[in-house]
């Protein structure tokens, strides 16, 4: 069982490394702190571990040949597709990062199955713009075109404009498991004794073990391939509502879900939609007035919530369906405002455009990125208390001593069961190392209380701080699922630092 | 440990998020325009790589004295391509040319520095070659042709400088062999100013023309940081009005004329004037992939790059024009057609 930071002496470093490239090639491994410094973690404020190898498999007969070589030396192996911010990507104990990216073929699109078998170095961009040929589409989040799609989709709510109703893009995923042999799920299962199965069904009749993998971070096998659902790009509109409170703005993400008149919709806080139409023009920085520390109180040239939702179908049905948005905006005490902010705000016009009508995923976003991401609050949060959340959580980091910029956004999931809210709060560039760590416990705080008070369910698990704390806060649950981690990886090989994080310090013991 | 400039961007190392738009371009996701990333597949060697191995070295846990550090900061064109892609503008230029310096400043030499310190210490350029023709230094229009055409393609020079007098012009060239790119390319600072503010004594009061873009480059980052007012031009300005030629080119962007100075449609005006049709590359302008031609990168990454061109030129099937003498000599390896603007 791999418990802590593996120490390698240089004759067996040199072995295994030799052993990696007679697997992929000399020029796929690396192997020196220099080489493989870029692969230590973020660029985030977080520390940065330090791997002992990354290596770049062309394809899945690699990658098992590579788990058998870990599984012999009792090596870390942390799988790695875009690797952005998360925890996950952090190879904490050291050994093998295995990078995917190389392995970027799309497989098929299958337009009339209505799904595309990708393999994890795919990238959304890419891949968005090859559906768009064939009159299809993907969901697509406000992430950069460059990353990987698989790696998303194998976290909750990274690829927030879905379909309603519709969880997971994932239909079936093939997985390497610890043990170097290879697992298909969904229908695919069955292609262990049928030759012509294919990937048309999330459900086999059994317990679905897919659902296990999201979230997983690679600490219970290595997906290399998955089969994502594809859907028709049908004639898109995008009415805009202005509300001028929170509480309306739910209201009517509620009324429009649950109504089945749009596919996805989002509620953009006033001081994110004026930071996006800053970047839109100006490609990065954000405009003196979200800097005020008053989120409550938009210029009076600007809605303090602006709903955009994903619609699109037959003419005939969109037209009427654009009636329907309009009367139930205005009975929720909004106003329809997409000409005004199509005028006024041209840049976050477009923005909305690319990703909610179009579905092409643009890089807008990451000019503003950067320090902020370590202060994200992120939930998924009961609807009834969602808007006291927003209230509460607004007045909390106002009054902390950070120095930021406030501001949010909202969707609706599973037509308004539950709400997702991302605070996201941006800090200067300018600022100090500390102010950063000072903002990371803001966040601890701000998630402590979001859950105990608002059913807030923190979506991404908190960064190096709690060892399992959040899982066993689930009782049995988390009980079964580190039964399961132990009865897949017995060693505790795969991404055991990440494991270690979610499972606890309980993982280790017999 | 402290780079030399880290005072600048340091707080904006800690803000890259590895979007990759340093590696594929949003324009065109579907395509690699990092040329070491394309060789090499880990994105310790693109930009972001490259602010990653700044921040490591700032904060000391890797050492410019790693085994691969030189491959590390030299597995790259410096085709800025990365530099023009990032979102958020992140400082992968300065960090790139800091990274050089500390290695070079380290003591540490990769087998291309030393070839290229060699030439200079043996004849005073970085080709190690003497001059073979002799020019006028006296005209209307200062040329500096640099040591690419003075030593290496001088009957393109001569060329060149017969269709500017039939034009009723008087060429002046400016016979300094070498403007100091090569050390600039490679991170020796000293040597790079002590030579370039010698050459920019002779450009003042005059409109100097440059044949190379590395030159030009080279010369105007110098006057940029300096804060030197000189007005420094392309001499592919003067190739306006030239006599009419018949072909077909497929033209290639030099990342030096393109990406750092932006003159992307200047050749492509030239060219068409001229009466020849241009065909275009599949990845161009913004995102042309560097041919491997420039001073100091790793050799087997040039080679790489420039099979990379052929094999896309052959696909073309016409020949290739380029702007840049660098271009044109890494390309002329692969045996394959290469017309230098000056000379159509």
């Amino acid at each position: 069982m791999i418990s802590k930071r593996i120490k390698l002496t240089k004759e067996k470093k040199e072995r295994i490394k030799r052993a990696l490239q007679n697997i992929v090639g000399e020029k796929n491994v690396l192997s020196t702190p220099e080489s493989v410094y870029s692969y230590s973690g973020t660029g985030m404020v977080y520390p940065k571990y330090m791997p002992d190898f990354v290596v770049l498999p062309p394809s899945v007969e690699e990658i098992q040949k590579i788990v058998k070589l870990a599984v012999q030396y009792k090596l870390p192996i942390t799988p790695s597709a875009s690797a952005t911010q998360e925890a996950g990507i952090y190879p904490f104990f050291g050994g093998i990062v295995l990078d995917l990216m190389k392995m970027d073929r799309i497989m098929e699109i299958d337009v009339e199955r209505g799904y595309a078998v990708l393999e994890p170095g795919v990238r959304i961009g890419d891949f968005a713009m090859r559906l768009r040929e064939k009159g299809t589409r993907c969901t697509v989040g406000s992430f950069p075109p460059s990353i990987s799609v698989i790696g998303n989709y194998l976290q909750v709510a990274v690829n927030s404009h879905r379909s309603s109703g519709i969880l997971h893009d994932i239909l079936g995923i093939e997985v390497v498991l610890p043990d170097g042999e290879i697992m298909r799920t969904g229908s695919m299962a069955f292609s262990h004794s049928i030759k012509n199965m294919t990937w048309h069904s999330y459900t086999n009749s059994f317990p679905d073990i897919t659902s296990l993998f999201i979230n997983s971070h690679g600490t219970l096998g290595i997906v290399t391939k998955g089969a994502v659902r594809i859907y028709n790009l049908n004639y898109p509109i995008m009415p805009l509502a202005g509300f001028d409170s929170y509480r309306k703005s739910v209201e009517f993400m509620k009324r429009l879900t649950r109504a089945n008149l749009c596919q996805h919709v989002c509620v953009w806080h006033w001081c994110l939609y004026t930071i996006i139409d800053h970047l839109e023009r100006y490609g990065h920085g954000a405009p003196s007035e979200v800097l005020v520390y008053d989120p409550w109180s938009p210029p009076d040239d600007r809605p303090y919530n602006v709903v955009v939702p994903s619609m699109s179908g037959e003419r005939e049905d969109i037209a009427a369906h654009e009636r329907a948005f309009e009367r139930i905006a205005k009975e929720c005490g909004g106003f329809v405002c997409t000409d005004y902010i199509k005028e006024k705000f041209p840049g976050a016009y477009k923005f909305f455009y690319d990703h909610y009508a179009l579905h092409i995923p643009t890089n807008t976003f990451m000019g503003a990125y950067g320090e902020g991401f370590p202060m994200m609050g992120i939930t998924f949060t009961d609807p009834v208390r969602v808007s006291d959340l927003e209230e509460w959580g607004l007045r909390f980091l106002r009054k902390s001593p950070l120095k930021v910029g406030l501001a949010y956004y909202s969707h609706s999931v599973d037509q308004t069961r539950c709400v997702f809210l991302r605070m996201t709060p941006f800090i200067v560039a300018e600022s100090s190392k500390k102010e950063r760590e000072r903002a990371m416990r803001v966040r601890k705080r701000y998630m402590e209380i979001a859950m105990k008070k608002y059913g807030g369910v923190p979506i991404r698990p908190p960064f190096e701080t709690n060892f399992g704390e959040t899982l066993e806060m689930t009782g049995k649950y988390g009980e079964v699922l580190l039964k399961i981690k132990k009865a897949i990886d017995p060693l505790n090989i795969m991404n055991p630092g990440y494991s270690l994080m979610i499972f606890g310090k309980k993982l280790l013991m017999k | 440990m402290a780079l030399s400039r880290d005072i600048d961007y340091l707080p904006y190392l800690y803000t890259c998020n590895k979007c990759r738009s340093c590696i594929h371009p949003e324009s065109q996701p579907s395509e690699t325009i990092c040329p070491a990333f394309l060789y090499r597949g880990f994105i310790t060697f693109s930009g972001c790589g490259k602010l990653y191995t700044a921040q490591g070295l700032i904060e000391g846990k890797i050492s410019v004295n790693g085994e691969e550090m030189g491959d590390v900061i030299y597995t790259c064109m410096n085709c800025h391509a990365c530099v023009l892609s990032c979102p958020s503008s992140l400082p992968i230029k300065e960090a790139i040319r800091d990274l050089k310096e500390t290695f070079y400043e380290s003591g540490r030499r990769t087998e291309e520095m030393k070839k290229i310190l060699k030439n200079f210490e043996k004849s005073g350029n970085p080709w190690g070659k003497k001059i073979k023709s002799k020019f006028k230094e006296d005209g209307d229009a200062h040329i500096f042709p640099g040591c690419s055409y003075l030593y290496l393609y001088p009957s393109t020079l001569e060329k060149f400088i017969d269709e500017l007098k039939r034009k009723g012009l008087s060429p002046g060239i400016i016979m300094d062999g070498c403007c100091g790119a090569p050390f600039l390319e490679i991170g020796a600072k000293k040597e790079f100013e002590e030579r370039v503010s010698k050459l920019i004594e002779r450009f003042k009061n005059k409109s100097v023309y440059f044949m190379d873009p590395h030159c030009f480059w080279a010369v105007k980052t110098y006057c940029d940081e300096n804060g030197i007012d000189l007005e420094l031009k392309s001499a592919i300005e003067l190739l306006k009005d030239f006599s009419p030629k018949e072909g077909e080119f497929v033209y290639h962007d030099s990342c030096k004329l393109g990406r750092f100075l932006g003159q992307y449609e200047l050749p492509r005006e030239v060219l068409k004037e001229r009466g020849l049709k241009v065909y275009e590359m599949e990845l161009n302008r913004k995102n042309a992939v560097c041919c491997g031609g420039n001073w100091g990168s790793n050799e087997e990454l040039k080679k790489f790059l420039r099979k990379r061109m052929r094999d896309e030129i052959r696909k073309i099937n016409k020949d290739i024009v380029v702007a840049c003498p660098l271009c044109r000599f890494n390309l002329e390896k692969e045996k394959i057609r290469v017309f230098d603007i000056y000379e159509i």
